[in-house]
């Protein structure tokens, strides 16, 4: 079983990845949800994403009024044993909360469930990152810095200068990722997705 | 109940024993709240998360104008006030259409009913400015639509 967790700052695009993504693991086959399952985590008391995700089709556990790579850790760890029992999916996709460290979240479970390999991927608002970037910069620097894979999202909002400037930043906390521009209002490239899922492979998994 | 009907008369068949007291020692009427935590604030680092549930009486269309509204009036507020917008979201959820259909011996009857209740959940998630001061924001903005 593993793990991708997407992280990112509030309002970065990591929903709209996660439909995505989730629509290219399973193909055309809507009703076949055993084999990836989607974790939420959300922190306010009520879920949004949640409901969102319900409606296009996905069965989807919940963890919300609390942050995972924090106050919620070891609900964390008892929902994916919980998960591994009732569905053994071969991924997990976790979303985390706009204010969550990914990196806290992945060291929980490696400390837990140290069989499981977990990725981290984290989408980044080029509209917004220079605008964020001095009042949100530990945070920012936090939720990147580990990151395995970077997704610079909404680069159909900003000039080339823009975004290269961003890049430029991004790659300050993070050198070491793989990066890729995307705009999630648009079909992500399956290259990326290859990326992300660590597989050559382009098609879904289930065929 | 929502804020259009912010009061009623108790009995026996009073639903709401459990989510307040009422007033000792005579059962009457009273003026009071249903649900107070419609809208919350909690604090998470230096985050600010509100979360709040309404029901806003108009057709889906009309609510969905009405609620983007509603967001972009927070937001300008939050703005206004200092503050920084992580992210400020909602679901919106329509009842719909729905239809009874009676049938004894004869013709059916066909009761249609087509709601104009809209269900909000959301969040508004921010930074920079203090927990009153959204407090203060998300109650007057949505004051009107709040679940009472």
């Amino acid at each position: 079983m593993n793990i991708i967790i997407l992280g990112g700052f509030l309002g970065s695009g990591k929903t709209s990845v996660l439909l995505q993504l989730a629509g290219h693991l399973i193909g055309n086959q809507p009703s076949n949800t055993t084999r990836v399952v989607i974790l939420e985590n959300e922190i306010g008391e009520v879920s949004v994403d949640d409901s969102l995700l319900k409606k296009n089709g996905y069965q989807v556990t919940n963890l919300f009024s609390g942050c995972v790579c924090c106050t919620m850790s070891g609900e964390l760890i008892l929902n994916l044993h919980r998960i591994r029992t009732d569905f053994n999916p071969e991924l997990i996709i976790m979303e985390t909360t706009g204010v969550a460290f990914p990196d806290n979240i992945r060291q929980t479970i490696n400390q837990s469930l140290p069989e499981l390999t977990v990725q981290v991927t984290c989408i980044t608002d080029a509209k917004r990152w220079l605008r964020l970037l001095q009042p949100m910069e530990m945070l920012l620097e936090g939720q990147l810095e580990a990151a395995d894979v970077i997704l610079i999202n909404k680069i159909d909002l900003v000039d080339d200068q823009t975004l290269s400037e961003v890049e430029t930043s991004i790659r300050s906390f993070n050198d070491h990722a793989k990066c890729f521009r995307i705009s999630a209002a648009q079909p992500i490239d399956p290259v990326i997705w290859g990326t992300i899922l660590n597989t050559e492979q382009e098609a879904p998994i289930n065929e | 109940m929502n804020s259009q009907q912010p009061h009623h008369r108790h009995d026996e068949n009073c639903g709401c024993h459990g989510d307040h007291h009422h007033a000792a020692p005579a059962h009457q009427p009273e003026r009071h709240q249903h649900n107070p935590q419609a809208i919350t604030v909690k604090t998470h680092d230096a985050s600010l998360v509100g979360s709040y549930r309404l029901t806003i009486e108009l057709s889906f269309e009309e609510a969905v104008t009405t609620l983007d509204a509603a967001l972009k009036k927070i937001a300008a507020q939050i703005t206004e006030r200092g503050g920084i917008i992580g992210h400020i979201k909602a679901n919106l959820t329509a009842e719909g259409q729905s239809c009874m259909i009676s049938l004894t011996e004869e013709k059916p009857d066909w009761h249609y009913n087509d709601s104009r209740r809209c269900q909000v959940e959301g969040v508004a998630i921010v930074f920079g400015i203090l927990p009153e001061q959204l407090t203060a924001i998300l109650n007057t903005v949505l004051g009107p639509y709040r679940l009472a």
